[in-house]
């Protein structure tokens, strides 16, 4: 009682690979999240998704493409080379594992079939395993399950481990997948969502309180709440007329925006993403401490990079720290962080979603004790253009991206990207795409991948659409860089074209949006120029074509003031 | 409930633990009154391992109430490597969750090694139809499965009536040991039916790390089925492992 065949879920991949319709996805996830026990409710969604533990959790399986092939050999008896030779052939290290796990020479004693539970346990110590030995620990462990796996479920747990799952299931076909299984209000499943970012959580609340149990979901002190977004505003005229008059102005400053969740002496830290980053920031994490008075709180801010004379660094710096996994103490000193606090969502207990702005940034002064490495946003509450004209003014005199406008009496809405926060940036905005394809160089660049096809996403189809090619902005040594960190993702090639699987967001800069019948978005960027590669977006965080369509919209009533 | 048992010869019993630690992590001791018995399997799960050493081979055996203590093999097997090869070994366990690893020589060291929860494995050893004895002495057995391993990652054990063969075939390289009862190695060969059966290099290099040069061993297997070795520790004990054969589509 309480497990299931891992068979089963090996079969639902199969078959959502198969497809690409999204309402049969949808149905196939929810067939199976019906007949999921209560016992792996909370574990299923993310396997589902292709993935272990939610992208907040710190853990991690660690186990790269070599590590796997050793197992895939302690386990099967096929030499390494075999395999990797095989790789080479049917393009996909999955099919691989199946084909050597057809050819299994080793025998083993007592084998099992695979439970889901049993993978689950085995994915978690992997991920658990630490310190010395560890590499070989973790091998033996999957080695483990590849001894008692069938070809097709030994392709999926590779997949899984090496975060190669193509299902092409997202986080909206869960969301309504879910709300299809248990007869629940789609709209209540994405809001308990927003909230929590734990569809483990959702999906077994969902399945046993209902409409009603969803509706009471709170904020939780430990898992991270989607953030509130801001639409774009032309001018701080047009953010105040929005705003109805009134409107609090806020530096927006040029840095990783943070999630900061405080339990006692216990802290942590996401990134935008809601990724944990609290051990890549230990010096913030103790003046977090310090600067935070309630015993559980959630507060959000801006980290920026310090530099000479106590000007902002470009936000890439902030990222910099981010991946930094070792020698972080030397980090702390090459690139200071200070982190400039703009809201609270929940203190002590209460969450202050509902409580209107202006009350929530009273609190938020309340309970911070400003230092050297903890400030709160610098903020202006006006009626007057002139007024917030001048502070516009200087904030991009001290280095900052421009300000942001919020209306005093708004809630914090999460998740969403509606105009009760509004950003004011002078140029148009750059646009964060997603590399879908790219062409190989001529003569001297002849192995480097030179020209990029780059695509917003599309949420409602969940596919990427191509809105221009970049060729510019880019070093020698990024043209080798992103020829080393594409490679792996070459889909198929067409002469000199290659298509890439979406995996990478950079940042583009360009001259003007244009119309254009040319890509099937409708829309193509004029002179665009590669600026950053954005690690700390994924391709479903890309800007959409809705964005580029708005930008657009924007661009021309730009163009019809002047 | 407290134990102590003593043991003569430090070194023998760190070797004994540093080959069994080689292929499993963790292990439940048993402590009884007619000694100590400890069985695992690797997390592969193709060898099986039986150590048994009766209350005989140690020098003084005190153990009240059958009690299993669950050991980190690499920790045990890092402490007794600190032992001499003429110090005396004790091991005892009070009313606390430690093992006590003393040893005696020129002084008196003791270590404490706290203990963890392990599950016991609870399964006899299976009664397997074997057409073929082998009784090597330890090198033979040692030096033929280095000579594999430049070859290949596994070995082939071929039993005939009057020989005994080990062979290994890479892509360009092969090697073949053979034995007759005229060879010094073999000791003894019982043939039901001619015999093969091949198996994984690497987990036999672990297997055989503990066995002493001079050592008897005794290799039981069939057609495409587990071997069986086995070895003696001071005569009356014995190390069983029992791995899972390699087969060929």
């Amino acid at each position: 009682m309480g497990d299931m065949k891992y068979a089963e879920l090996a079969d639902l991949y199969r078959r959502l690979e198969k497809t690409t319709l999204k309402t049969l996805k949808t149905k196939f996830v929810a067939d199976f999240l019906k007949k999921t026990p209560d016992e792996l409710l909370e574990i299923v969604p993310y396997l589902i998704l292709g993935k272990v533990f939610p992208d907040w959790d710190e853990r991690e399986l660690g186990v790269g493409e070599k590590l796997l092939i050793k197992a895939v050999s302690m386990a099967t008896g096929v030499p390494e080379k075999e395999i990797e030779d095989s790789v080479r052939d049917t393009g996909d290290l999955g099919e691989s594992v199946a084909l050597a796990i057809k050819k299994k020479k080793q025998k083993s004693f007592f084998s099992q079939p695979l439970t889901i539970k049993r993978v689950y346990d085995t994915f978690v110590k992997i991920a658990e395993a630490q310190g010395e030995g560890s590499q070989d620990r973790k091998m033996k462990y999957l080695a483990n399950l590849f001894m008692d796996a069938e070809p097709e479920e030994a392709k999926y747990i590779a997949r899984t481990v090496l975060g190669t799952m193509r299902t092409g299931v997202a986080e909206g076909i869960l969301r309504d997948a879910i709300a299809e299984a248990f007869k629940v209000r789609a709209e209540l499943v994405e809001r308990a969502y927003m909230l929590t970012s734990d569809f483990g959580y959702v999906a077994k609340i969902a399945k046993l309180e209902g409409n009603e149990g969803l509706s009471r979901v709170k904020i939780q002190v430990g898992k991270p709440i989607r953030p509130m977004l801001a639409q774009n505003a032309a001018s701080v005229k047009d953010a105040l007329i929005e705003m109805g008059g009134e409107a609090a102005f806020e530096i927006k400053y040029d840095g990783a925006r943070v999630q900061v969740h405080k339990d006692g002496s216990k802290v942590v830290i996401y990134s935008r993403r809601l990724e944990n980053v609290t051990k890549s920031v230990p010096e913030v994490v103790e003046a977090i401490k310090q600067a935070l008075k309630p015993e559980k709180v959630i507060v959000e801010g801006e980290l920026v990079a310090v530099g000479e004379g106590g000007r902002p660094r470009p936000f890439q710096y902030v990222l910099r720290r981010f991946r930094r996994k070792y020698n972080i103490e030397e980090m702390t000193e090459k690139i200071p962080l200070e982190l400039n606090l703009f809201d609270v969502v929940f203190v002590d207990g209460e969450s202050l979603i509902e409580t209107k702005f202006i009350d929530r940034r009273k609190k938020l002064e309340e309970i911070v004790e400003q230092s050297e490495k903890i400030k709160l946003a610098e903020q202006l509450i006006t009626k007057k253009v002139e007024e917030a004209e001048a502070f516009y003014k200087r904030a991009l005199e001290l280095g900052h991206e421009g300000l942001m406008a919020k209306r005093l009496d708004a809630i914090y809405e999460p998740g969403n990207r509606g105009k009760k926060w509004l950003k004011i940036k002078p140029t148009m905005e750059n646009l964060d795409l997603v590399i879908i394809g790219a062409e190989w160089g001529e003569g001297r660049r002849a192995h480097l991948l030179g020209s990029f096809l780059v695509a917003a996403y599309d949420p409602h189809s969940g596919e990427f659409v191509p809105v221009g090619k970049v060729g510019s902005g880019f070093t020698d040594e990024d043209l080798v860089e992103f020829t080393k960190m594409l490679k792996p993702y070459i889909v198929k090639q067409e002469g000199k074209f290659v298509e890439i699987e979406p995996k990478f967001v950079i940042e583009v800069t360009y001259q003007e949006i244009q119309k254009s019948p040319k890509y099937k978005s409708g829309f193509a960027l004029r002179f665009p120029r590669y600026v950053a590669l954005r690690e700390d977006k994924s391709p479903e965080e890309a800007d959409t074509i809705e964005r580029v369509a708005e930008l657009y919209e924007l661009q021309e009533k730009f163009k019809a003031k002047k | 409930m407290p134990f102590e048992v003593v043991f003569d010869g430090a070194k023998d019993f760190a070797d004994l633990i540093a080959t069994a630690s080689n292929l499993i992590d963790e292990a439940a001791f048993k402590f009884t009154e007619e000694g100590i018995s400890m069985r695992a399997m690797d997390p592969s799960r193709v060898v099986l391992i039986d150590l048994n050493l009766p209350a005989s081979i140690f020098s003084k055996y005190e153990v009240e109430e059958e009690e299993t203590v669950g050991i980190n093999m690499d920790h045990f097997k890092k402490i007794l490597k600190r032992g001499k090869n003429k110090d005396t070994l004790i091991l005892r366990k009070g009313e606390e969750n430690f093992l006590e690893i003393t040893f005696e020589g020129t002084a008196k060291r003791t270590f404490k090694l706290p203990l963890i929860d392990v599950e016991a494995l609870e399964l006899d050893l299976p009664e397997l139809p074997f057409t073929a004895k082998v009784v090597l002495i330890g090198e033979v057995l040692k030096e033929a499965v280095k000579d594999a391993s430049l070859v290949s990652d596994a070995m082939k054990f071929i039993a005939r009536e009057n020989e005994f063969l080990m062979r290994a075939e890479g892509e360009t390289n092969e090697v073949e040991i053979k034995l007759t009862l005229e060879d010094e190695g073999l000791l003894d060969l019982e043939v039901d039916e001619e015999t093969q059966s091949a198996y994984g290099i690497s987990y036999l290099a672990d297997m055989i790390k503990g066995i002493g040069k001079a050592d008897e061993v005794i290799l039981r297997f069939g057609n495409e089925m587990p071997l069986q070795m086995e070895y003696p520790i001071r005569e009356e004990g014995r190390l069983v492992f029992l791995l899972a054969p390699r087969v060929e589509e």
